[in-house]
């Protein structure tokens, strides 16, 4: 049994994102060991190209459907929220903080409904602005979407990115996620 | 400042100006009118149809209710023929009411607007990453909202695997296992209770509950008065009987706490008991009747 498998083990069994801490803590080993473990195993999953990959989420780290894949494989897990709740979303995450009166010139009336019901799934925050609303994402709205971006700027160029403009240079990974982690003993 | 602070000091500021007693009482009504209305918008509405018009209004203005949800020209007519009705206008109701209905025409308004006039382009924030001498440039016709909009949707629910998984065989042998230990102690402790019901004597509760202390007390002073004064043993007290013995320990505990004798023991805990007599009276004063405490509701 390799150190690896066991985060590997752990990132499948626990179905969300966990943050390195936890995972050293549930398993009994070394945050270092964890945190190289996470790296190659990402590494790994890349080089094969596979549907499933392992993600960083901002300081945490989870194992996922490939964004290339979701929509295929939606067919077997129905999304909780419709494209039309998703467009709202996608606005709210690159335009916030966005006034309620403002994503409604967007969206039109329906976005009312919208922020109510973004709102009940604890994806976004709002706070009293005047007569309206301003609008911002939640902790959970990057884990819920997957998206490796944590920060308001990050988000944006990542959600633009997505919708169209052709990508920009990235930033550097975190100081805490090794350059070049160790070779890989166990296989996915 | 709030428009009800300005109208305030507006109104004080005039009333200081004025010397005319008549005018002085009218500004007066005015800022009672101006204070009541600040207090809130349902504190000062009895009559149920203008409760019922603030509250719709009041949905829509704390952004429950889309603006263009509410029918301002029938809330109006509604409201015209309450007063047609009842002959006498609340001007502060209405005033109220106006209110409302004035800012809820204003969203409503904002809103058409926002649809007749196309968002402006959103300008990009490049944070402070090093774009490099490669660096990217933005097309100058990308736009986010209509790229969203015309469905290039960025963002997709996150597929991960449920935390759950179904029982192993291993995992399904132990439960059983478990269930089977748990059995066998259950039979055991009620082969235990058995044995124990068949033991314990069938008048058991009568024999405990039966008795009378005043009773055994008179009975055991009667024996202790045979004695010549010395200190004597219990055993001698009582006969081989165990009720007997009990009973006569029991009372002789409540006499020593009545001061009728003194008890001492040489040896602790086995020595012997001895009761030596404090009192050469006949008879022993009625014990009260203890009453057992109530049971206390859970």
């Amino acid at each position: 049994m390799s150190e690896q498998g066991v985060v590997e083990a752990a990132l499948y069994s626990a179905g969300r994102a966990l943050a390195v801490e936890e995972i050293a803590q549930t398993t009994n080993l070394p945050v270092d060991i964890v945190r190289s473990g996470l790296a190659a195993l990402q590494r790994v999953y890349e080089e094969r190209e596979s549907a499933i990959e392992v993600a960083r989420i901002g300081d945490r780290w989870t194992m996922q459907i490939r964004a290339a894949y979701v929509e295929r494989a939606q067919t077997f897990a129905p999304p909780e929220i419709s494209t039309d709740l998703l467009k709202t979303a996608a606005l709210i995450a690159y335009h916030q903080p966005v006034r309620q009166s403002d994503l409604v010139r967007m969206v039109g009336s329906k976005g009312y409904e919208h922020v109510r019901a973004l709102a009940d799934l604890n994806l976004i925050t709002s706070e009293p602005a005047g007569q309206t609303l301003e609008l911002r994402t939640s902790v959970g709205f990057p884990e819920f979407f997957g998206l490796p971006a944590t920060d308001r700027e990050e988000m944006k160029r990542l959600l633009a990115e997505r919708a169209g403009r052709p990508p920009s240079p990235r930033r550097p990974p975190p100081a805490d996620v090794p350059a070049d982690p160790a070779p890989s003993a166990a296989t996915p | 400042m709030t428009n009800y602070e300005d109208v305030l000091n507006h109104l004080m500021f005039h009333k200081a100006l004025t010397a005319d007693h008549e005018s002085g009482e009218r500004i007066n009504e005015y800022l009672a009118m101006v204070q009541e209305i600040e207090k809130g918008h349902y504190l000062t509405l009895r009559d149920p149809l203008e409760k019922a018009i603030a509250a719709a209004f009041e949905l829509v203005l704390e952004q429950a209710y889309n603006p263009w949800e509410i029918d301002l020209a029938a809330f109006s007519k509604l409201y015209l023929e309450k007063v047609r009705d009842d002959g006498v206008v609340n001007f502060v109701t209405a005033g109220k009411l106006v209110a409302m209905a004035w800012t809820i025409l204003k969203l409503q308004s904002e809103d058409l607007l926002g649809k007749a006039k196309p968002p402006e382009p959103q300008e990009y924030y490049f944070a402070d990453w090093d774009l490099g001498p490669e660096g990217y440039e933005a097309p100058d016709r990308f736009d986010y909202t209509e790229s969203v909009l015309e469905g290039r949707v960025p963002i997709q629910e996150a597929i991960r695997r449920e935390g759950r998984r179904a029982v192993t065989l291993m995992e399904l042998m132990q439960a059983l296992d478990e269930a089977r230990v748990e059995a066998a102690r259950q039979l055991e402790l009620a082969a235990l209770r058995e044995k124990v019901r068949v033991t314990v004597p069938q008048d058991f509760d009568k024999k405990v509950h039966g008795e009378d202390l005043n009773e055994d007390l008179a009975f055991t002073w009667s024996r202790i008065l045979q004695g010549d004064g010395q200190p004597m043993a219990l055993e001698q007290l009582a006969n081989h009987d165990p009720w007997d013995r009990v009973t006569v320990f029991v009372s002789v505990l409540f006499l020593a706490k009545m001061e009728k004798v003194s008890l001492s023991q040489d040896e602790f805990p086995y020595g012997e008991i001895l009761v030596k007599r404090l009192s050469d009276d006949a008879t022993i004063e009625a014990v009260p009747a203890v009453h057992p405490p109530q049971e206390v509701p859970a």
